[in-house]
């Protein structure tokens, strides 16, 4: 029955792709669904890029694993929307840019900005990629007895498909039905596995070090380095800033946002109490990424069971597949627009590379770290190279080239480096692998000083008031705004 | 437009603190405030009902009342401007 679910996420998937093709014809519908897309769609869509296999399985698991303290991650992912919504989102769109690459540009008027941006955001899609790959691994194997090595290039060939089939159009409506697929995959089983507890006797859990947040200073630590990083992260992460540049305008931008809100927090609120049914019915769980799946087999057992685990292997699989689809078609976005020459055939050559790379690492690597520690790394990489850059170059106008890119290098080394080193080896205990595991609380300040600093003794770019009119005042009004536009489209 | 600027940013950072005094508070308060961590509301731990439960509806709460805000900023800059 598992076996069906995948295939039936993967074909809907695939003729959602097809479909799209018919509608996608210039480079500009394939890249941002030309804007005619309206909020409560963008805002679905969106959240059903966002919803990755760290937040519909990696939540539960870490919760189970690590008690009240990892509640702040899903917490942290919703609120770096409403960080997002309240420094970003309306300037953002207006900025007219399509990628991050292009509002560095746009606003700082220098290719070496241009492109270290480029750079970062293959960097910060390849981090994420590589944990989706590597657990459709090994759930597909777990789920429906196929080899380790299956899953990930079975995610990524539907995901090639489907985004040379139709770019950004197709995967709009795509994103947007898996979110609610997911939400709907994650509440139902959710509603018998809770009868089934109260069957039980409704059992409390003992275990007092799980059931209470932070305890020892260690943790203090990180808890605010997760905070941080996951709440600074969200507005650099490269699916999340395409996906928003569909909006008409920039108040449609901040709606949307706030829509976004509202459907993330509607599904945040299950994985935790996944994690807690597993506390008392999996605690034994080996791969606590896989607590979501178990349950139903543990609880309910029978057909229900199966039926049940069924519907989660298949959200599982869209998760594995929306957000994937949503990283690979901004990452190759990048590298066709600033490694190639841009246009609908570079988007599709940059297809290759985009995912390729990602799934090779995650065929090589066996998969040390759980899911949503990696892809909390791809956030902490994010908070401390495009958080600084997209808030200062927002709101203040000395931020100058040379200051964003010192600051850009600054982070993404550091980061990069505590980030290398983590994967390499490993979770261990002590100050210094919590620093290295959670770098954000001192990346990302460090990379804001850089930025100011070097701001301060450089020039600013020629068009900064024209830029800044264009960020900030609404569209309706006849000002002006300079004549920047976004390469090639 | 430098008004426009500043009411915006203004705005935008107000909601950031309150979001910082939320969010940073609150692992804080529960370390020096021994008693909040083990007080249980409807049989189920306070730490718990707050974290993966009450702080999503704020979350929204919030992100709403800022985009009315911040379009009434919007307007009030748009009739200054047109009646010029």
């Amino acid at each position: 029955m598992n076996l069906a679910a995948v295939t039936l996420v993967a074909v809907a998937t695939l003729l959602a792709g097809f479909y799209g093709l018919r509608l996608s014809r210039t480079t500009s519908d394939f890249y941002v669904a030309s804007r005619t897309v309206s909020p409560l769609a963008n805002a679905s869509a969106i959240g059903g890029e966002y919803l990755s296999a760290a937040s519909f399985l990696g939540v539960a698991g870490l919760v189970l694993a690590g008690g009240a303290d990892l509640l702040w991650l899903p917490v942290g992912w919703t609120g770096g929307y409403l960080v997002l919504l309240v420094l970003v989102s309306a300037p953002l769109r207006r900025s007219g840019a399509y990628t991050l690459p292009d509002f560095a540009e746009a606003r700082l008027e220098s290719m070496a900005v241009r492109r270290t941006a480029s750079l970062l955001v293959v960097l910060i899609g390849w981090l994420y990629l590589l944990p989706q790959l590597q657990t459709a691994g090994r759930v597909l194997a777990g789920m429906t007895g196929a080899p380790p090595w299956a899953g990930g290039p079975l995610v990524a060939a539907v995901v090639v498909i489907g985004v040379l089939g139709g770019g950004m159009r197709s995967i709009t409506l795509v994103q947007a039905f898996q979110y609610w697929l997911k939400l709907t995959a994650l509440a139902v089983p959710l509603v018998f596995l809770l009868a089934a507890w109260r069957r039980d006797g409704a059992p409390g859990i003992d275990d007092q070090a799980w059931l209470l947040p932070v305890t020892g200073d260690q943790q203090l630590y990180s808890t605010y380095s997760l905070i941080l990083a996951t709440f600074l992260g969200t507005m650099g992460l490269p699916h999340v800033l395409v996906r928003f540049y569909t909006n008409p305008d920039g108040r449609a931008a901040r709606r949307t946002t706030a829509f976004v809100l509202v459907l993330l927090g509607m599904f945040y609120l299950l994985p935790a109490v996944y994690g807690a049914l597993g506390k008392l019915y999996a605690a034994d769980l080996a791969d606590t990424d896989g607590v979501v799946l178990e349950l139903p087999r543990r609880l309910l057992g029978g057909l229900l069971g199966e039926a049940l685990t069924a519907l989660l292997t298949a959200g599982a699989f869209a998760a594995f597949l929306s957000t994937s689809s949503g990283l690979t078609v901004s990452v190759a976005g990048v590298i066709g627009q600033d490694l190639l020459r841009g246009g609908v055939r570079s988007f599709r050559a940059a297809t290759v590379p985009a995912l390729g790379v990602p799934l090779v690492l995650a065929l090589l690597l066996p998969a040390s770290l759980p899911v949503a520690t990696m892809v909390g790394m791809a956030f902490a990489l994010s908070a401390s190279t495009f958080c600084p850059l997209l808030v200062l170059g927002i709101w203040w106008r000395g931020l100058t080239a040379a200051g964003a890119l010192a600051g850009l290098l600054t982070g993404g080394a550091l980061t990069g480096a505590a980030v290398v080193w983590t994967v390499a080896a490993g979770q261990g205990e002590g100050w210094a692998a919590a620093l290295l595991a959670q770098p954000g609380a001192w990346t990302v300040p460090l990379t804001f000083l850089v930025m100011v600093g070097v701001s301060r003794r450089t020039a600013r770019p020629a068009g900064v008031a024209r830029t800044m009119v264009r960020l900030h005042t609404p569209e309706g009004l006849r000002l002006d705004r300079g004549d920047w536009r976004p390469r090639r489209v | 437009m430098s008004a426009l600027v500043r009411s915006q940013l203004r705005l935008s950072l107000f909601v950031c603190t309150l979001l910082a005094l939320l969010v940073g508070g609150l692992p804080l308060l529960l370390l020096l405030v021994p008693p909040l961590r083990e007080a249980r509301l409807l049989g189920l731990p306070l730490p718990w009902l707050l974290l993966a439960g009450a702080v999503y509806p704020v979350f929204a709460g919030l992100g709403w009342w800022y985009v009315r805000q911040a379009e009434r900023n919007e307007k009030d800059f748009e009739d200054l401007v047109e009646r010029r």
